[in-house]
């Protein structure tokens, strides 16, 4: 498995003002997580919840006007306080994994690693993320792709274009 | 052709290909004009143009009888796509996050405490 510093292709950070260990509650109680964690206008329930390495945290995804959703975190390291490891995907209803129902374009699994520093002014928090399963010598061909400046003229904006249509696209797949 | 995320991740996986598209990137160009610089007959190229067609990432024209390769960019936007899907949803979950320890940490006040 890749190192947390392998991991080039997507990295979120935010700082937050509180001590670590209650990020950590936040991130390891059913209670809570289900109050802040999933997509945009969907209401998370915990249906499982097994904070421990091979442990599942599955949840389904309710939103109005959509068809309910699951997905499932299956935690493969956790090293309180500081990093949790995981596997995220979409799943059935009985937490077996599953393709994205809006579409077959994203990675069946995601491997996530998250990390929290303690700062003066209360915890970083870092989540890294690739395709499981990828190669070192893909992810850095994408790496260039996604960076390339060159790349991005020979497609002559498409990739301006690609951004406006993802945000659109976007919105309307998780606002449902 | 619809992209699928696998047969680009699988396509991608050999280098010559990334180079090919890597050269596509900057314009179309003949089996011809891409065998020459990787030193590689035009046969063993039509192999690798086949399998980034397959892909979705590559097609050729059928207008010229040298049928210039083309990079689509939809195949490689596919690949990405989950990027930005993934991205937003974690900010809006982060965002979501930060206003739940700050409402939590108030109720706790307001409790007197009984948090770590």
């Amino acid at each position: 498995m890749a190192g947390s510093k392998d991991f080039r292709i997507f990295e979120v950070t935010r700082q937050l003002r509180h001590p670590r260990s209650t990020v950590w509650d936040a991130w390891s109680r059913r209670d809570q997580i289900e109050k802040w964690w999933g997509p945009k206008g969907c209401a998370v329930r915990a249906l499982r919840f097994e904070f421990r390495p091979g442990g599942f945290f599955h949840y389904s995804m309710e939103a109005a006007v959509a068809p309910t959703m699951w997905g499932r975190f299956n935690f493969l390291e956790i090293s309180a306080p500081d990093r949790i490891v995981w596997l995220n995907s979409f799943a059935n209803r009985d937490c077996g994994m599953a393709r994205a129902p809006f579409s077959d374009k994203c990675p069946l699994e995601i491997l996530n690693i998250v990390t929290f520093s303690g700062t003066p002014e209360g915890t970083t928090q870092t989540l890294r993320a690739e395709p499981f399963g990828a190669t070192e010598d893909e992810m850095q061909f994408f790496e260039d792709l996604c960076s390339s400046g060159s790349l991005a003229q020979g497609f002559g904006g498409t990739f301006d274009q690609l951004s406006e249509h993802l945000n659109g696209e976007l919105d309307a797949q998780f606002s449902r | 052709m619809k992209p699928n995320l696998d047969h680009v991740f699988s396509a991608l996986a050999d280098p010559t290909r990334r180079r090919i598209v890597a050269r596509l990137a900057r314009g179309e160009a003949t089996v011809m004009d891409l065998a020459a610089p990787f030193k590689m007959t035009q046969p063993s190229v039509s192999k690798h143009i086949k399998v980034l067609e397959r892909a979705g990432l590559v097609s050729r024209s059928r207008l010229a009888q040298t049928r210039p390769c083309r990079l689509e960019p939809a195949a490689l936007r596919a690949a990405m796509e989950w990027t930005g899907s993934y991205r937003m949803l974690w900010e809006d979950s982060f965002d979501r996050l930060s206003d739940f320890l700050d409402e939590n940490s108030n109720t706790k006040k307001k409790d007197g405490g009984n948090g770590r």
